[in-house]
């Protein structure tokens, strides 16, 4: 049976280190000021002491991370609570935390070896009956928004205090990154117990941070865990994040000097960021892609020749350049290139090839301009100049492009009663690339908007995919199952979104990472 | 020397058309709506470039001998989507405007003239329109109607419509007073011969005053409906389309807003003028004044 151990994967602080150094330094100004901002980031040295002010775009709903739903909660999430298994910032593979080693006895057994001696804000102990009472409430509470992320989680038992074991209804090997997502934050037992209901406003978890207070949507502030249990971390004497919901906003906060971190800067700001000589960008790519849904099930696009075609129509590198200015990488599938599941030839099979599609196109029967095919999309500007260059490439192989649009909601009621060929909307991730295919291809999942069959094989693939447990055979898996969704050309993936976040000068070690989910706990200040 | 009170005095008062041709501003009005009008037709034969042929090697170009406006985001030439979007954007305020006449005035007309419980139930139903801020009335509206030119001229058209109701309610209640009118009702006259014969034709002055005041804004709200996607779709051009664009590289070129802003701002004001100009053709007062 498989292993992953402490002993094999790489220490916290060599993760750390490679991370800063296989990110994108935007420093402003001259290339002497990206010397010293690349240099700044590999600086061994941390100073410690200072406060941390990092702005976030939105007022979280709840700190209870198993009721909540934002998006923007892990930037406050991930100070408070440590997870039972974190993931490499570069190729999200899961690496140990709060768990220091994952096995699977059979393929309905996960058993987790927990850390010992870490203790949750409150003083009470982190053991195997909290892990159990963390999964239990998780499962039985009725605002609970990770249920559908554990369903194949039966019950959990107590092997030792310091193992427990998962027992699932069904093999699904998803599970282990499912834990490195809401799921793993673990909160103290006697904390939920005693809280109840304000729990959310008052959480207690292992992380680096301790809960202060909560200014509703004004600030969030957190001061250091003195116990934690990373040796020597965190370096921060606290953070405060305050809560700015408009992103120009912020940033000029970080420009004027009042805060350190400012997230979500939009491509178009970065030129004038260059100019400006108190920030430095951070840029790193994402899983999240703008692409386009097929509707599979109905002519023309039930056609493997026609959507072929498209994939062969669109130059990617093109459409990035346009849309994303001089960030952001073009995406062949919905794999990023430093992705562990990511394969090299499922993502080289659509090159920019103008005539391969004209010829596809007419060899489904169809003079140049007789087909015509139909856009679905929420009505906005960005999403306009995408359809904009779509439409012009289609064009140039002979397909004619027409639009349904109108508000989100009323497209995409539009686009479930069977209105439009392909739908242009962004894909977010998903913790464990199986979740991903699984989503938009099995014919029960409602991504998948005609519920037709891609390919009996692609099916088996994907199911496969997720009984598989030997890092290694996932990875073979993935590889097949990426070339199987290329081949029958079921997606349009366009191009892969940056993470671009402004910092002030004085920040260090801050860590971006592929999941687009910003982390403060380990930042240092320089004086 | 004062004129006397005499016919001469009368033939030698100078012509409607002369004292409006007399002003400057009045001829530049003229002029420069001549001018849009002839690109609004003949854009397809004026424009130097296809409005929606892109060419991504060239984009956020600045103006050019080849380009004399620049490219915009997808490397398009400015000028020619300029000249492309003036046609939807004075004839749907056009078309916007007289929907809104065709629908209020005779409302207003029945509300003013009838009285009674067809005024209460006019007037409420106004009111309630009037209660909501106009754009936000047709944005309203065209997110239900969906997507398009027609449904945006729809919606503004709607919009507009309870101002004209009230103005040709206010004005008919003043008119129906008149002696004639009563006197041709003492002969016998019914409602609709009343209405049509009588007191349209009387009422109607202030209605195309408001008419002509009342296309600058529906050129706004036209294009304040492309701006936010909900009229012209892309890649056709329009003006509050190509604005909407220019917003977003407000930091990297923002030259791309001017061409727009600027017909839309002259246009606008152009539209103003001409209502003022048909106030002073209309009404005598104002020209001997």
């Amino acid at each position: 049976m498989p292993q992953n151990s402490e002993k094999h994967g790489p220490s916290r602080r060599a993760v750390l280190g490679a991370g800063a150094a296989g990110a994108a330094w935007l420093a402003a100004g001259s290339p002497a000021a990206e010397a010293q901002g690349r240099q700044a980031a590999r600086q061994q040295t941390p100073r410690r002491g200072g406060t941390l002010r990092a702005v976030v775009n939105a007022n979280p709903s709840t700190l209870d991370p198993h009721t909540g739903g934002q998006g923007t909660d892990h930037a406050f999430l991930s100070t408070m609570f440590d997870k039972l298994i974190d993931y490499e910032p570069d190729s999200l593979a899961p690496i140990p935390s709060l768990a220091t080693a994952w096995t699977w006895p059979d393929p309905r057994t996960l058993v987790l070896e927990l850390r010992q001696g870490v203790v949750f804000h409150d003083g009470t102990p982190f053991d195997a009956a909290a892990v159990k009472a963390n999964f239990e409430r998780m499962l039985t509470h009725p605002r609970s928004t990770v249920k559908a992320d554990i369903a194949a989680l039966a019950s959990v038992e107590v092997l030792a205090p310091d193992r427990v074991a998962l027992k699932l209804k069904n093999p699904d090997t998803t599970l282990p990154m499912v834990l490195t997502d809401r799921a793993g934050y673990m909160s103290s037992p006697k904390a939920l117990a005693e809280r109840g209901e304000s729990y959310g406003r008052n959480p207690v978890g292992t992380g680096a941070m301790e809960f202060v207070r909560w200014a509703d949507g004004n600030e969030i502030v957190v001061r250091r865990n003195a116990r934690y249990w990373k040796q020597g971390e965190p370096y921060l004497d606290g953070i405060v994040m305050p809560i700015i919901t408009d992103a120009t906003t912020a940033l000029r906060s970080v420009r004027a000097g009042q805060n350190h971190i400012s997230l979500q800067v939009d491509p178009q700001q970065i030129p004038a960021m260059r100019r400006s000589a108190d920030v430095v960008l951070s840029v790193k790519d994402t899983m999240r892609l703008q692409q386009c849904y097929i509707n599979f099930s109905k002519p023309p696009l039930n056609d493997i020749r026609l959507r072929q075609a498209i994939n062969y129509a669109i130059d990617r590198a093109a459409y990035t350049r346009v849309v994303m200015g001089e960030v952001g990488g073009p995406a062949h599938t919905h794999i990023p290139p430093t992705h562990w599941a990511y394969d090299r030839e499922a993502a080289s099979r659509y090159p920019f090839d103008p005539d391969r599609a004209r010829a596809l196109v007419r060899e489904a029967g169809f003079a140049p301009g007789a087909l015509s095919v139909n856009a679905s999309y929420a009505s906005n500007q960005l999403n306009a100049q995408r359809i904009e260059i779509i439409s012009s490439f289609l064009d140039r192989v002979g397909i004619k492009l027409t639009s349904t649009t109108g508000t989100l909601t009323a497209t995409l009621q539009q686009w479930r009663e069977g209105v439009g060929d392909f739908r242009m909307a962004n894909w977010t991730g998903r913790p464990d690339p199986a979740m991903t295919y699984a989503l938009l291809l099995m014919p029960t999942s409602a991504f998948n908007i005609g519920r037709a069959v891609p390919s009996q094989e692609l099916i088996d693939t994907i199911t496969e995919s997720r009984t598989a447990s030997a890092p290694e055979e996932r990875k073979r898996i993935f590889a097949r199952l990426l070339r199987l969704e290329r081949q029958f050309a079921l997606t349009i993936p366009l191009c892969f979104e940056p993470d671009i976040v402004a910092l002030s000068r004085r920040v260090r070690n801050y860590v971006p990472n592929l999941a687009g989910r910003s982390r403060f706990e380990q930042v240092w200040l320089a004086g | 020397m004062a004129a006397p009170a005499s016919p001469q005095a009368r033939r030698r008062r100078p012509s409607r058309l002369r004292v409006l041709l007399r002003d400057a501003g009045a001829v530049v009005t003229l002029a420069y709506l001549a001018l849009l009008l002839f690109v609004a037709i003949a854009a397809s034969w004026l424009a130097p470039y296809d409005p929606v042929r892109l060419d991504l090697t060239a984009t956020l170009a600045g103006p050019s001998a080849a380009h004399w406006a620049g490219t915009d985001d997808l490397g398009r030439d400015v000028l020619s989507r300029l000249m492309y979007g003036a046609g939807p954007s004075v004839f749907s305020s056009i078309a916007a405007v007289m929907l809104a006449a065709m629908i209020g005035v005779p409302f207003g007309l029945m509300a003013g003239f009838f009285g009674g419980w067809v005024d209460a139930a006019i007037g409420r139903v106004t009111d309630a329109l009037l209660s909501f801020p106009t754009i936000l009335l047709a944005v309203g509206i065209a997110a239900v109607l969906g997507t398009s030119l027609t449904n945006a001229v729809i919606a503004i058209g709607i919009a507009f419509s309870p101002g004209f109701a009230r103005l040709m309610r206010a004005t008919t209640m003043a008119v129906k007073q008149e002696l004639y009118v009563e006197a041709a009702r003492a002969i016998g006259a019914g409602p609709v011969w009343l209405l049509l014969r009588h007191v349209l034709p009387n009422a109607v002055t202030p209605v195309i005053v408001n008419a002509g005041l009342l296309l600058g804004n529906a050129l706004l709200a036209e294009a304040s409906l492309s701006f936010l996607g909900l009229g012209v779709q892309p890649p056709q051009a329009s003006w509050g389309g190509m604005l909407a664009r220019a917003l977003i590289y407000m930091e990297r070129a923002p030259e791309l807003m001017y061409p727009p802003g600027l017909a839309l701002v002259l246009t606008a004001l152009a539209f103003n003028s001409l209502g003022e100009m048909a106030r002073r053709w209309l009404d005598p007062r104002s020209l001997s004044g």
